[in-house]
């Protein structure tokens, strides 16, 4: 039975109990508010700095992704050899010390006051490049490896890989040589004459899958030790070991725009196996080089995207490029680091910082 | 007997150049006066090279939504899972939610084709040609989304005024009978 009250502000309703009206003041107090809030929550100005008319929520922008903390940059750029390599595909270390980049045409020697000498010359553009113990340099030619003496003769050549091939990198040590192909997603495993071994990355089920996925041309390989390579498994964001023999053993990395992981679609773009287990890893996208341990933690960062795209604000989203490129890193025996950036053509040494 | 070796003198030789002259002249100008009688033979394009991805192209054009599309160059593509084209910068997770998505207006569709490998594809109905996705895929990928004026669109004013506000001049005049410009997964 409903109150005096009631009766005197309501109307009987058929279909449910009757409505105060403090109830409908009420309910039209709440439902204001969430309307309100929903308005608020839609209020998205245009962004003044996003000629696209969209709101900031719309904005894309990388700058404050490519931010690297300045604690953890443990190098600092000491010299810019040269800004001649533009478009350079690969650098090594020779087995006499000096540095070779595989650059228009030729494999080429740069020395720290930026003079470059060819070594010898190619009939195509050198993809990537490996020397071994005796001074011979294994080159990948896109679809083939070629071998040449320390005077640049050539003194084998492979068969053309089948499928789609595109070679990226080549891993020499102990009359073994690793060509890491990104477009057919394979390491074949070669003899010093160039004759087929296996393939490293086949699917266990025997299907022409590969466990690598590799979704832009950049894939590197290197020995390590015990009869073991290392392989960037980009796609997955990793790095991984396998035996000659193709066994996985292990893997290390995981996604991450911040500098403890690798950003993007694919990362490591490439990587340098040091000695005492170490690893120098580049990543392209936001260009990074950094130093990790063994088991993949990040000891020190040697450059970030300051470093090689100084003029950030030039582009939307905060870098200075129309491609994604990648840095390439060759730390010497006495820890000071090569870097060079194709896109820009850049080569500059790195150097620890002096603390005091 | 006549001679049967004919030295041409100086004037046989301007005689034959102004000749020759006259003849290519006439020809080019029959070419010119032939295009231009066919009507409309050159359209506007943006060349994917040199678009620096500004987002002007969703404002600038006459039409609303723009005749700026983006367009999909599959065999440049990586059919990447983390797709930087189609993925905010940190994805809370690798799914077609709109909180992960880079495009303001959900025009890129996302498909699984085979682990860990997905296509995606452009709803040209929706898309507005702001470019988000373009510096997305330019930024980490390969570049296989750029952009591109449909010609279904375009109206083909006289002084595009896309291509007058474009920042990178990346906007000109091209054959209508080749009227796009499409990667072809090599640097320039």
């Amino acid at each position: 039975m409903n109150s005096p009250r009631d009766t005197r502000t309501t109307r009987n309703h058929p279909s449910g109990p009757p409505m105060t009206r403090r109830d409908f003041v009420q309910l039209s107090i709440v439902g204001g508010a969430m309307v309100s809030l929903g308005l608020a929550g839609c209020d998205d100005e245009p962004n003044p700095n996003d000629p696209s008319g969209l709101g900031e929520r719309f904005t894309y922008d990388l700058t404050e992704l490519s931010q690297v903390d300045p604690a953890l940059i443990g190098y600092q750029q000491v010299a810019l050899i040269t800004d001649a390599l533009f478009d350079a595909n690969d650098m090594q270390l020779g087995p006499d010390g000096k540095l070779y980049v595989a650059h228009d045409g030729a494999i080429v020697a740069v020395t720290d006051g930026g003079n470059i000498q060819t070594h010898f010359e190619l009939d195509t553009n050198p993809q990537c490049f490996a020397f071994d113990e005796q001074g011979r340099c294994f080159v990948g030619l896109i679809e083939r490896v070629a071998c040449y003496d320390a005077s640049g003769t050539r003194v084998a050549l492979s068969e053309p890989f089948a499928g789609r091939p595109h070679l990226t990198s080549i891993a020499v040590a102990g009359g073994h040589v690793f060509v890491a192909d990104a477009g057919n997603r394979i390491v074949h495993h070669l003899d010093d004459k160039l004759k087929m071994i296996g393939q490293i990355g086949r699917a266990d089920d025997g299907s022409r899958k590969t466990r690598f996925v590799v979704p832009s041309p950049y894939f590197d390989v290197a020995v390590g030790p015990n009869d073991t390579v290392w392989v960037a498994n980009t796609g997955r964001h990793r790095l991984e070991q396998f035996h000659y023999d193709g066994t996985f053993l292990k893997a290390w990395g995981k996604f991450s725009m911040g500098i403890d992981g690798f950003c993007g679609c694919c990362n490591p773009s490439h990587f340098q196996l040091l000695d005492d287990g170490r690893f120098v890893v580049a990543e392209k996208g936001l260009p990074r080089v950094k130093v990790c341990d063994a088991e993949g933690e990040l000891l020190t960062v040697i450059a970030g995207p300051d470093a090689f795209l100084p003029d950030k604000q030039a582009m939307p989203g905060g870098l200075s490029c129309t491609r994604a490129d990648s840095p390439i890193p060759v730390m010497r025996p006495d820890g000071k680091v090569y870097v060079l950036f194709p896109l820009t053509g850049a080569l500059s040494l790195f150097e620890p910082k002096v603390t005091p | 007997m006549p001679d049967e070796t004919h030295n041409p003198t100086r004037r046989d030789f301007l005689r034959a150049t102004v000749r020759s002259g006259a003849l290519l002249t006439i020809g080019g100008m029959s070419v010119a006066m032939f295009e231009r009688a066919r009507g409309r033979d050159w359209v506007w394009q943006i060349d994917p090279y040199k678009c620096t991805m500004c987002g002007q192209c969703a404002t600038e054009c006459v039409l609303d939504p723009s005749a700026v599309k983006c367009v999909h160059t599959f065999p440049m593509c990586g059919y990447c899972d983390l797709c930087t084209g189609y993925f905010e910068p940190q994805p809370n997770s690798l799914n077609t939610g709109a909180e992960n998505q880079l495009c303001p207006v959900g025009a890129i569709k996302r498909k699984f084709i085979e682990e860990p490998y997905f296509e995606y594809t452009i709803d040209e109905s929706l898309c507005i040609g702001c470019a988000k996705c373009v510096a997305g895929c330019t930024a980490f990928g390969n570049g296989s989304l750029h952009l591109q004026i449909r010609r279904d669109k375009c109206v083909d004013c006289n002084d595009c005024s896309i291509a007058r506000k474009c920042p990178a001049r990346a906007i000109s005049r091209v054959p209508a009978d080749t009227p796009y410009l499409i990667k072809d997964g090599h640097p320039h």
